[in-house]
C-alpha cells in the first residue's frame, strides 16, 4: 500500500525509507490487514457523518456562505509521552508569559521601560486598545483559551508557527475526530494505550466558573454563557460544542442586554443576570458604544459591566496586540522577561521588516523566504517564496514597501509530513498542530490537539478554508505500546 | 430558557407540522386528481393553493396556471415561504439556531433530509410517482423527528415549546381548511366537500372508523368538537392550554393572563354545536374558530417575550 510512498526529504511523522516508526507500527500493521475497498468504504462512511451531523464550518464566496465539511483523514499524528511532555510544559510556560505580557502591557508596561519590546509595536498595534487600560480582570487572566499552533522542522523539532490568543476554534474538531476514529476505526486503536479527552471538557467548564467577575458575591453561583455571532458564523459548530459540553447557554448579542452596568440575558420568564460570557465575537464587535459603531453582532454598554467588574469576559479584550506576527518575534523574550526560563519551544526564526538592511536583505530573497501580514490569519495575505510566480513575488515587494511594518519574513521551513488517505491512496502531506492551552485557577492542556494536514500534494496551507483537514492526534501514555 | 431559542423551538414545532401536513395535502390531491373530473381539479387546487400558500401571490406570478406551475410553487419555490424546500430550510434553521437544546438525532434527522434535497431536488416534470415518493420520504422524515422529540427530549420548556407550536399550527390548520371547504360548498357536492375535508385533514381513517354519518354537521362537528381525534381543534387547543398550564406550574400568572383567557374563551366556543346552526350560521362559526386561532400565536409570542418570526435569509 505504501511502495510508491516517498519518506525522503522531509521529517516524516510515521514512516523512515525503511519503514513504520516504532511508534507507529501497530497502525502500520493494522492499515495492511485491511483492503483498498473497505478502507474507501472507511473513509466514505466517516465524511458523511461530519456532513450529517452538521460539522460544517462556512466558507465566505461570491454568493454568501457555503457549508463545508473539514475533511477527515484517519491517519494520525502520533506523539510519544516523553516528547508530549516537552511540548505541554513549552505550550504552558509560553501561554504564562504571555499573559504576564498582556497584563504588563494594560498596567504597568515594564516591558517596554525595560526597553525589550519596542514602545510603538504596543501603541501602533490596532489590536492594543487603551480603553481598557488599567482594567483588572478575574484571576489576572487574559488567555481562558489559547490555540498555539505548532510545526516540526525538518529534524522533527517542535517550534511555534503562532499565536492565537483572541477566539482560537477548532477544538469541537478534536473531538470529533476522534469520535469519528472511534466509531469507524475502531480496530486501529489496538495495542495502543492513548491520553483520552473526556476530562478535559469538565476541567474547561471549571476554568471557565473560575472567572469570577470582582463584583459577585462569593456564596453566589456564577452564571456564564458562550456568546456568538450566530449561525452564519463559520465556527458556529465549534460555539455549539462548547455550549452544549460546557452546559452553558448559547446566546447572541441580542440575547443581552446591559441596565446599570450590568448584563442580563432575554429569557421567557424575564432577565437573568449574567456573570461571565465567553465570547466567540471579535473586541471590535463587542459593544457598539466603545468599539464598531455598526457592529450588529455586540451588547451596546457591555463594556462599562465589564470596567465595573460586573461581569468577566473571556478572553480578555486586547488580547489582540499579544499575538500578531510582528509581537511573536518577542515571545521568548517575554519568556525569559517574566519567568526568568529560557523557551521550552521556539520560535521560527522571523525578520521584522521595518529596519532597511533586514528589508533589502530580504527583498533579495523573496524567492526563498515566506512573507506574512502581521494582521492576517487563515493563510491569506501570504507569499511562500518558492512556490509563487514572479508576479506574486513582485506584488509583495510592492506591498513590502508600501508598509514595511505590515509584514514580516520567515525562512520556507521543511514542514514535516504524514501520510494522508485521500481518492484510494496514500501520499505524504504536510501537517501542524494546533494545541489548546485552557487557564483558570488552574492550566490544562488538551491532551494531543488539531492535527492540520494540507491535503493538497505539496501544499504547505493547512487551514480548512483552503483546502486543509484535519486528522486525530494520539498521545501515548507512558510505556504502554507493545509494538 | 433563552427567549430567542424558546422562539426557534416554537417555529421548529409550527414548521415540521406544516410542512407535514402540506406534504399530506399535496399528495392527497395527487391522488385525487387521477380520478377527478377536470372541472373540479381546478377548484381543488385553488382550495389547496389558498391552505398551503398565498393564493393572490401565485395568481400574479402565474396567468394561466399547469398543474406542473402550482407543484412547482407548492413544492419547490423558495419565493413561496411555505413551499415545501422553504419550509425544511426554516426548520433546518430553526433547529441549527437552537442546537444545544435539542437532541443531536433530531437535528441529524432534518439535516439529512436537507442535504437530500439539496443534492437530489424534487425537479420538473412533478409526475405523480416521484412527487409522491418525494413527499412521503418528507413525511416520514417529519414522524421520525416528532418520534425523537418524545422519546428524547427532557420535559422542559424546550419541549413544551416544541410542541405548542405544533399544537398551534395544527388547530389553525384543521380550522382553516375546514373554512375553505365549506366555502366550496357551492360548486362542489356536500359529499364531496366533507371527504375531501376528512382527507385533507387527515382524519379520514379515524372518522370512518369511529361513525357511519356523513352528514356535514356531523363531520364539521367531528373537526372541531372531538375530544379524542388528535387532528380536532378542541383536541390541539386542550393541549395547548395544558402546556401553557405546566409552564406556569398550574398557577395563574400575570403575565399569562392573556393567553389563557383566549384559551378558555376559544374552549367555549369550540363545544357549541352544529347541529343547532344554519348553514351559514356554522360557516360563520368555523370562520370565527380559524380567526382565534390564528391570534393565538402572537398572544402566545407576547406571553414568552418572542421574537418576530424567523425567516430564512
Amino acid at each position: 500500500m505504501f511502495h510508491s510512498y516517498d519518506a525522503s526529504g522531509f521529517y516524516d511523522e510515521m514512516l523512515t525509507q525503511n519503514g513504520p516508526k516504532k511508534h507507529y507500527t501497530p497502525f502500520y500493521e493494522q492499515i495492511l490487514k485491511l483492503t483498498h475497498t473497505e478502507l474507501y468504504e472507511k473513509h466514505k462512511a466517516a465524511q458523511s457523518s461530519f456532513l450529517r451531523q452538521g460539522i460544517t464550518f462556512t466558507v465566505y464566496g461570491e454568493e454568501g456562505g457555503t457549508e463545508r465539511t473539514m475533511p477527515f483523514d484517519f491517519i494520525p499524528i502520533i506523539i510519544p509521552a516523553d516528547t508530549w511532555q516537552t511540548v505541554e510544559a513549552g505550550m504552558k510556560q509560553r501561554v504564562e508569559a504571555l499573559n504576564a505580557f498582556l497584563h504588563d502591557v494594560y498596567h504597568e508596561q515594564k516591558i517596554i521601560e525595560a526597553g525589550i519590546v519596542p514602545r510603538e509595536l504596543v501603541e501602533q498595534n490596532p489590536y492594543y486598545y487603551k480603553q481598557v487600560d488599567g482594567v483588572s480582570v478575574p484571576l489576572n487572566n487574559h488567555i481562558f483559551l489559547a490555540g498555539i499552533d505548532l510545526i516540526r522542522d525538518e529534524e522533527g523539532n517542535y517550534c511555534v508557527l503562532e499565536d492565537n490568543l483572541r477566539n482560537p476554534s477548532g477544538m469541537s474538531y478534536v473531538y470529533q475526530n476522534r469520535f469519528a476514529m472511534r466509531k469507524t476505526y475502531p480496530e486501529f486503536f489496538h495495542n495502543y494505550s492513548i491520553e483520552t479527552l473526556d476530562k478535559n471538557l469538565a476541567k474547561m467548564q471549571q476554568a471557565l466558573l473560575s472567572h469570577r467577575p470582582q463584583q459577585l458575591p462569593e456564596q453566589q453561583e456564577a452564571f456564564a454563557v458562550l456568546l456568538t455571532a450566530g449561525v452564519y458564523n463559520s465556527a458556529y459548530y465549534d460555539h455549539v460544542f462548547l455550549a452544549k459540553e460546557m452546559n452553558i447557554p448559547l446566546v447572541e448579542g441580542r440575547d443581552l442586554t446591559v441596565i446599570d452596568d450590568i448584563v442580563y440575558l432575554k429569557t421567557i420568564r424575564g432577565l437573568q443576570r449574567v456573570d461571565i460570557i465567553y465570547r466567540r465575537i471579535d473586541d471590535d464587535y463587542l459593544d457598539p458604544e466603545v468599539f464598531l459603531a455598526e457592529s450588529m453582532l455586540g451588547v451596546p454598554h457591555i463594556m462599562n459591566a465589564y470596567k465595573a467588574g460586573n461581569v468577566a469576559i473571556l478572553n480578555a479584550v486586547g488580547n489582540g496586540v499579544a499575538d500578531d506576527k510582528a509581537m511573536y518575534i518577542y515571545v521568548p523574550d517575554m519568556i525569559r522577561f517574566y519567568l526568568n526560563e529560557e523557551p521550552i519551544i521556539q520560535n521560527v526564526k522571523t525578520y521584522r521588516l521595518d529596519d532597511e538592511e533586514t528589508r533589502n536583505w530580504v527583498l533579495e530573497r523573496l524567492d526563498e523566504l515566506v512573507i506574512k501580514n502581521v494582521g492576517a490569519s487563515g493563510g491569506y495575505d501570504m507569499l511562500i517564496g518558492p512556490h509563487a510566480t514572479p508576479a506574486l513575488r513582485e506584488k509583495f515587494r510592492e506591498k513590502i514597501l508600501e508598509a514595511p511594518h505590515q509584514y514580516i519574513a520567515q525562512p520556507t521551513i521543511k514542514l514535516s509530513r504524514a501520510p494522508a488517505y485521500q481518492d484510494g491512496r496514500f501520499y505524504p502531506c504536510h501537517i501542524d498542530l494546533r494545541v489548546f492551552v485552557v487557564r483558570g485557577e488552574e492550566t490544562s492542556i488538551l491532551p494531543g490537539g488539531l492535527s492540520r494536514v494540507a491535503l493538497k500534494e505539496g501544499s504547505l496551507v493547512v487551514n480548512s478554508s483552503q483546502g486543509g483537514g484535519g486528522k486525530d492526534t494520539w498521545i501515548l501514555k507512558e510505556a504502554k505500546v507493545h509494538a | 430558557m433563552l427567549s430567542r431559542v424558546a422562539d426557534s423551538l416554537y417555529w421548529l414545532g409550527r414548521y415540521a407540522e406544516r410542512v407535514e401536513t402540506n406534504a399530506h395535502m399535496t399528495t392527497s390531491q395527487l391522488e385525487n386528481m387521477l380520478e377527478h373530473h377536470t372541472p373540479h381539479i381546478d377548484t381543488f387546487w385553488k382550495t389547496l393553493l389558498d391552505i398551503c400558500g398565498y393564493q393572490d401571490d401565485f395568481h400574479t406570478r402565474y396567468e394561466q396556471p399547469t398543474t406542473e406551475d402550482i407543484l412547482y410553487y407548492l413544492v419547490s419555490d423558495q419565493q413561496n415561504f411555505n413551499s415545501v424546500a422553504a419550509l425544511i430550510d426554516s426548520i433546518r434553521f430553526n433547529a441549527k439556531n437552537a442546537r444545544n437544546c435539542i437532541p443531536n438525532g433530531l437535528w441529524e434527522e432534518w439535516n439529512t433530509f436537507y442535504l437530500a434535497m439539496m443534492q437530489q431536488p424534487l425537479t420538473q416534470p412533478y409526475t405523480v410517482l416521484k412527487t409522491t415518493e418525494f413527499l412521503t420520504q418528507l413525511r416520514r422524515t417529519a414522524l421520525t423527528a416528532t418520534g425523537t422529540i418524545d422519546s428524547l427530549m427532557t420535559r422542559d420548556e424546550g419541549f413544551q415549546f416544541i410542541k405548542i407550536g405544533k399544537w398551534i399550527e395544527r388547530s389553525e390548520k384543521t380550522a382553516l381548511i375546514l373554512l375553505r371547504m365549506l366555502e366550496q360548498q357551492d360548486t362542489l357536492t356536500t359529499d364531496t366537500t366533507m371527504a375531501t375535508t376528512l382527507q385533507l385533514t387527515n382524519a379520514l381513517e379515524e372518522y370512518a372508523r369511529r361513525f357511519r354519518s356523513r352528514k356535514s354537521e356531523d363531520i364539521i362537528q367531528f373537526l372541531v368538537s372531538d375530544s379524542k381525534c388528535s387532528r380536532s381543534v378542541t383536541y390541539g387547543i386542550r393541549k395547548i392550554k395544558r402546556t401553557v398550564l405546566d409552564i406556569e406550574q398550574e398557577t395563574l400568572q400575570p403575565h399569562s393572563e392573556d393567553l389563557l383567557f383566549a384559551l378558555d374563551e376559544l374552549e367555549a366556543l369550540l363545544q357549541q354545536n352544529a347541529h343547532n346552526m344554519t348553514v351559514a350560521e356554522r360557516k360563520e362559526w368555523v370562520a370565527t374558530i380559524h380567526t382565534k386561532c390564528m391570534h393565538l400565536g402572537p398572544i402566545f409570542s407576547k406571553t414568552y417575550y418572542l421574537t418576530v418570526p424567523m425567516l430564512v435569509e
